[in-house]
């Protein structure tokens, strides 16, 4: 079992199995994906993995979610721990909004949906290279 | 008070009035004044002058009636002295009787007022010489005889025939002889009734004494009362007026009515009371006189009054007649004041026939007058009326050099001006009607251009709603489109990596081992998927089962089996769990299963997406046709919630509470634009954070859709301008203001009604559509 986890942020279980099996196809040996379905979730999930001992290294985020909105969720973690790496993934086409988030926070990268594998692949690499860092 | 209300007067009179009245009236009404002040002082002078006239001539009538009386009652007492003197001077011989017969025939022709002349002695010897009423005389003696023997006379006054003997006549026990025999001077005696000719007589006894004063008899001389009458009733006293004389007990005397002092009865005449007077004056004047002083012995000097006799003013005046022989009588005289008024009243009537005539005079003047002033000035009324009825073509015709000839002239000219005025006025009342003609053009125009215009800020406030939409709507489509593309190149590599992998494991698998295999793939294909957290709690629990059973490595192998909702009973599989390579053989039966899983997942990806893409056809599309169809509201309420699925998902609590309605005929897209703009704007007011509420249901007024949110409300005092097109609270740019009116005019289309209730967090909106649409 590996000792560092990605996490998949998402209302939309659907998207959320979809990204898991992805990530586990591409780093199942390296790093678990936890997948939690609220911000709420995603809370309790890096509290359990931290009293695991188990190191967060990305957090892919929606960003329209009901409760918490994405861009608060991921603001937020990056004030309490500033080492995991951010990704957005959203549906949300107004590229106004992107730019607010861009603006408003250190976002790693922004991914639109629908996503493309590969892409989403080689964010997360980059991400995790830049945390091996 | 009174001056207020005189000057206000001809005011009040003009309001009411013509002019003519105003100038007439007061005119007449001071020639009236006048005239009537004039008489009313004249006939008060009149009345004065009659009063000090009556005064007058009831005096000299008393005068004259006190100065007769005093000369018929002298001659009884000149006669009676004559004969004294003659009886002293021994002409006559008092004891020789016949002596004096012819001496009392001489004074008779002297005296003619007198009736009787009479001598009367001690022994009862009488002689007396009386005036008979048919003018002869007649001579009556005793001559001792005991008896009265009447002879006639002779022209020369000798004795005549002897006519009549009345017997035992004593001369003595006559009153005419007791009462001056008993006062020893001349006396009168009472009024006493004479039978033939019957007639009221009095007498003047004076007893005789000779030179040796001892009484020898008794003068006596008869006066008739009846000549008192006739010199009453020659007296001019007014016109009507009367006199009369009374004695003190009221009894008459003398009147000059035409009744006699006495009343003929069978034992003679009776004296006549004056209360009993045929005459009612006689009898009212002696009324008042006793009403007025008791009896009428109190009167004791000159007293004139005036009285009312049956309605009629009467001046009477009352004297005392006395003489030194003790007669006592009260003259009256009464006059009535008309025959004094007769004159003025003569003079009022042609006082008031002068008056008459001249405020006649007056009012013809003043008709006249007014006339004069006034039809100038009605003329140029009349013409003004004209004019304000609109006849222009007036000109008042008068040639006048004063003040009303200038006011014509004026008139005239303002007329004039008036005309050229009003043409000019005409010319820009036709070219205001044309520039208002114009006005009317451009704002059909005007009209047209905003209808255009609302019909596409319509449009284009229904495309700012659709491009609120996208944001979520891309996200709702991108979103499964995304899954359907991850779970796509899952199934690929999945199936990829178990094609390559499934051979050898089922080849190394025992018959056992290999059942287990296959079940736990049915188990997990059969699985219901999990909520991560679910999936979370039984992977703990499944790990904390292997690491009990000591099957490593117990993590990864939970971790596996709970993704693949495989519950705890893990029995059936341990054949598999026990083995090895257990890890390789769970992984191979995972990739088979995430071919399954997202197979599941393309499926409900693809519905998601399948009933969104619907949900925007149906919103989009316009109602070209503008025929209703039969259709059901709920479904039209879906269509949007599905286009909002995405933002109510994220932060609203939306509860449903939809009855079964039935279908009606309406336009559903129209009404889904309806849904969408109050259900967007419910959302905008709370921040897309709250509680919603909707509702369809069965009213009596038809089919009731009700949105209600916790927004933050309506302030009160824009509630009633929310339906007013181009009324927005939004910034500039979110709204155009047209959202509610557009509901309001669908609504209207479809003949329901729309209502606002709102109050901070409870915003209702209430829609009711007719079941049945004419």
């Amino acid at each position: 079992m590996a000792n560092s986890a990605i996490i998949c942020v998402d209302d939309e279980s659907v998207v959320l199995r979809s990204l898991r099996d992805q990530i586990s196809k591409y780093f199942g040996d390296q790093h678990t994906c936890e997948i939690a379905e609220s911000v709420e979730e995603a809370w309790e999930v890096i509290d359990e993995l931290k009293e695991d001992d188990v190191e967060i290294l990305i957090i892919i985020s929606d960003w329209l979610m009901p409760g918490t909105k994405g861009d608060e969720f991921l603001i937020e973690l990056n004030q309490k721990f500033p080492e995991i790496v951010t990704v957005l993934l959203s549906g949300q086409a107004d590229q106004s909004a992107v730019d607010r988030i861009h603006q408003n926070m250190k976002l790693h990268a922004y991914v639109s949906k629908p996503w493309n594998e590969e892409d989403l692949m080689d964010v997360i690499k980059t991400g995790l290279s830049a945390f091996q860092e | 008070m009174f001056i207020q209300t005189l000057r206000s007067f001809p005011g009040k009179l003009a309001r009411r009035q013509k002019l003519r009245t105003v100038l007439v009236v007061p005119f007449v009404l001071q020639v009236c004044g006048a005239v009537g002040l004039v008489g009313y002082l004249s006939f008060q002078n009149g009345q004065r002058s009659i009063e000090s006239l009556a005064q007058q001539l009831t005096d000299e009538v008393e005068v004259h009636i006190a100065e007769r009386t005093q000369t018929y009652l002298a001659a009884p007492h000149a006669v009676n002295q004559l004969n004294q003197h003659a009886l002293d001077l021994g002409q006559l011989k008092a004891n020789t009787l016949n002596s004096m017969e012819r001496h009392f025939w001489r004074q008779i022709q002297v005296f003619d007022r007198i009736s009787y002349i009479q001598f009367g002695t001690p022994q009862g010897e009488f002689v007396g010489l009386a005036a008979n009423d048919d003018g002869s005389f007649t001579y009556q003696v005793t001559e001792y005889s005991g008896d009265l023997q009447t002879y006639s006379i002779k022209q020369n006054g000798q004795r005549g025939t002897k006519l009549e003997t009345s017997p035992n006549f004593a001369p003595q026990k006559r009153p005419w002889y007791l009462i001056p025999e008993k006062k020893d001077k001349p006396t009168w005696t009472d009024i006493y009734a004479w039978v033939n000719p019957p007639t009221l007589a009095i007498t003047l006894g004076q007893p005789y004494y000779d030179q040796s004063g001892t009484f020898q008899g008794v003068l006596a001389t008869d006066l008739s009362i009846a000549q008192f009458s006739d010199f009453l009733r020659t007296l001019k006293i007014g016109k009507s007026g009367k006199s009369f004389i009374l004695e003190r007990s009221g009894l008459l005397v003398a009147t000059s009515t035409s009744e006699q002092p006495f009343t003929p009865s069978e034992k003679g005449p009776q004296r006549l009371p004056a209360l009993e007077s045929q005459d009612p004056v006689v009898r009212a004047t002696t009324e008042k006189l006793l009403k007025r002083f008791g009896t009428l012995q109190e009167i004791s000097v000159r007293q004139q009054l005036a009285i009312d006799i049956e309605g009629q003013r009467y001046f009477l005046q009352v004297n005392p007649l006395k003489d030194q022989h003790g007669l006592d009588w009260l003259s009256v005289v009464v006059v009535p004041e008309a025959d004094f008024m007769e004159q003025i009243y003569a003079n009022n009537r042609s006082t008031v026939g002068l008056s008459v005539a001249a405020l006649l005079f007056a009012i013809l003047i003043g008709v006249a007058t007014a006339r004069w002033v006034t039809s100038p000035i009605l003329k140029i009324n009349e013409a003004a009326t004209a004019i304000s009825s609109g006849d222009l073509q007036q000109n008042v015709a008068l040639n006048r050099s004063d003040e009303l000839g200038e006011l014509a002239r004026s008139f005239n000219q303002m007329v004039h001006d008036l005309r050229l005025s009003l043409e000019e006025r005409n010319v820009v009342v036709e070219a205001l009607k044309k520039s208002e003609q114009q006005l009317a053009e451009y704002n059909r125009s005007l009209e047209q251009e905003v209808q255009q215009r609302t019909q596409e800020l319509v449009q284009s406030e229904k495309m700012v709603a659709l491009g609120q939409l996208t944001a979520g709507v891309a996200h709702e489509i991108n979103t499964p489109l995304g899954a359907i593309q991850a779970a796509g190149e899952n199934i690929a590599s999945s199936l990829e990596k178990s094609m390559q992998r499934l051979p050898q494991i089922l080849d190394q698998l025992q018959p056992e081992q290999t059942d287990a295999f296959f079940e736990l793939l049915a188990v997990a294909q059969q699985q219901e998927l999990l909520t991560s957290r679910e999936e979370r709690k039984l992977k703990r629990s499944l790990k904390k089962i292997l690491v009990e059973k000591s099957l490593e490595p117990a993590a990864d192998l939970a971790s596996t089996l709970s993704k693949m909702g495989v519950s705890a009973d893990l029995s059936p599989f341990m054949p598999i769990l026990e083995l090895p390579n257990n890890t390789e053989v769970m992984n191979v039966a995972y990739d088979l299963t995430v071919i399954h899983n997202n197979t599941q997942n393309i499926r409900l990806a693809v519905g998601r997406a399948a009933k969104i893409v619907f949900a925007l056809k149906s919103y989009a599309r316009q109602d070209l046709s503008n025929e209703k169809v039969k259709a059901s509201v709920p479904a039209t309420v879906e269509t949007v919630l599905t286009l909002y699925h995405n933002q109510i998902k994220h932060g609203i609590d939306l509860t449903k509470a939809f009855d079964d309605v039935p279908d009606i005929l309406c336009y559903p897209e129209e009404l889904a634009q309806v849904w969408t703009n109050l259900l967007h704007n419910a959302m905008q007011a709370m921040d897309y954070k709250g509680q919603i509420e909707l509702a369809i249901g069965l009213d009596q007024q038809g089919i009731l859709v009700s949105i209600t949110d916790s927004g933050g409300g309506i302030p009160e005092e824009v509630q009633a301008k929310i339906f007013d097109p181009f009324f927005t609270t939004k910034p500039a740019g979110e709204g155009s203001g047209l959202g509610l009116d557009i509901v309001r005019k669908i609504v209207d289309k479809h003949q329901g009604k729309v209502e606002c209730q709102s109050q901070p967090g409870h915003t209702r909106f209430e829609v009711w559509l007719p079941l049945e649409v004419s």
